[in-house]
């Protein structure tokens, strides 16, 4: 454990710093595009083509944290519950995915309180509201139905993807798409979060829990049911197989941490791993 | 003048997108890649939103792309060493 932590800790790092990365540009675009003292509010009435802009910029900014240097090298989950995924398809080892996932809520939250210090009236404002994620007025359970669903189809795309000899190299291209269009078409529902690190980073400054359940459920159970729902496709077309075959892992992408963790006892003698 | 003009590209560059997606999910995805071709028609259609908007270079991609027929699976598919126990 102490030499996996020895030889990974850059790559907590660089997970901390995706996730705040990613929160402190999305704190100052929805200050830009939704604060009243400032003209673009004014300037775009509508909401669906002000949550456009805000869903453009942040699927921009997935992308570029994806094809960063960094992000191959950590393999960009800037999310608990892609790690947690990743980790029960056994592409990465329970230290990694543990220490992963400290690391996207501290970064997170780090980037969140960076901007409430340089702008506290500004992300305070209750237009911006610390981009905190919580249920719109169609209630609870469609907020968690739709984090479920949302988080089911994303990680089932990426798998998909990611598997795919030639259509790999575009998996970062595609999540950008997909972010953009669900900010831009589901945030009214649950105000769009699909990422448990992402909720609790705008909660911690804004003290605001409410309904916190939702993000941890919605996301952790329909990433779990995509990648299980995966693996099950995958043993049915390869049968007992020694390994996954992911053409986005290993030093394909440059990531250090992805590795074929899993084969069965029967094509080995050695024990399943876990 | 110039929203307008803007405004009509944007539409024209959807619309031809939403064609495209349309073939991609159906038939471009296992053009480019015969493992697309075991895909449920249900996951392929999770591609549709990102092909319309990517579709200039879904189509390069398409069109550089010969189609392999050969869909058996590669002898190496699933047998590789796992790198660490």
């Amino acid at each position: 454990m102490f030499q996996t932590i020895r030889k990974n800790w850059p790559l907590y790092l660089i997970e901390a710093w995706a996730l705040g990365t990613f929160m402190v540009v999305a704190s100052l675009v929805v200050i830009v595009v939704e604060h009243p003292d400032l003209p673009v509010r004014s300037a775009v009435p509508s909401d669906m083509l002000r949550r456009a802009i805000i869903g453009s910029c942040m699927g921009l900014t997935a992308v570029g944290l994806i094809y960063s240097p960094w992000g191959k090298l950590s393999g960009a989950h800037l999310n608990p519950a892609v790690t947690l995924a990743q980790w029960r398809l056994n592409r990465i080892t329970t230290t990694d995915a543990l220490f992963y996932i400290v690391a996207q809520f501290v970064g997170g939250s780090l980037g969140v309180v960076l901007v409430h210090t340089l702008l506290p009236d500004y992300i305070a404002h209750p237009s911006v509201n610390y981009v905190a994620t919580v249920p719109g007025s169609a209630g609870v359970w469609v907020a968690l139905g739709c984090e479920f669903l949302m988080s089911f189809c994303l990680l089932t795309m990426v798998l998909a993807l990611s598997n795919s000899k030639w259509l790999s190299l575009y998996t970062g291209y595609f999540v950008g798409v997909v972010v953009a269009l669900y900010i831009t078409v589901e945030a009214p529902y649950s105000g769009m979060s699909i990422n448990p690190a992402r909720t609790v980073s705008s909660a911690v400054s804004a003290r605001n829990w409410t309904d916190i359940w939702i993000y941890f459920l919605g996301p952790i159970a329909g990433m779990s049911l995509a990648g299980w729902r995966y693996r099950l496709r995958y043993r049915r077309r390869y049968g007992e197989c020694r390994s996954m075959k992911m053409h986005l892992s290993g030093q394909r992408n440059g990531c250090r941490t992805y590795e074929v963790l899993w084969w069965t006892q029967e094509a080995t003698s050695e024990p399943i791993n876990r | 003048m110039l929203i307008e003009t803007l405004v009509t590209i944007f539409y024209g560059y959807a619309g031809l997108g939403a064609i495209f997606g349309i073939y991609f999910v159906i038939w471009g995805a296992a053009r480019i890649d015969v493992d697309a071709h075991h895909l449920p028609i249900l996951v392929r259609l999770l591609l549709w939103p990102a092909s319309v908007a990517l579709w200039p270079f879904m189509l390069a991609k398409v069109v550089r792309n010969r189609p392999d027929y050969d869909l058996s699976i590669p002898a190496d598919a699933h047998s590789a060493e796992p790198k660490t126990p």
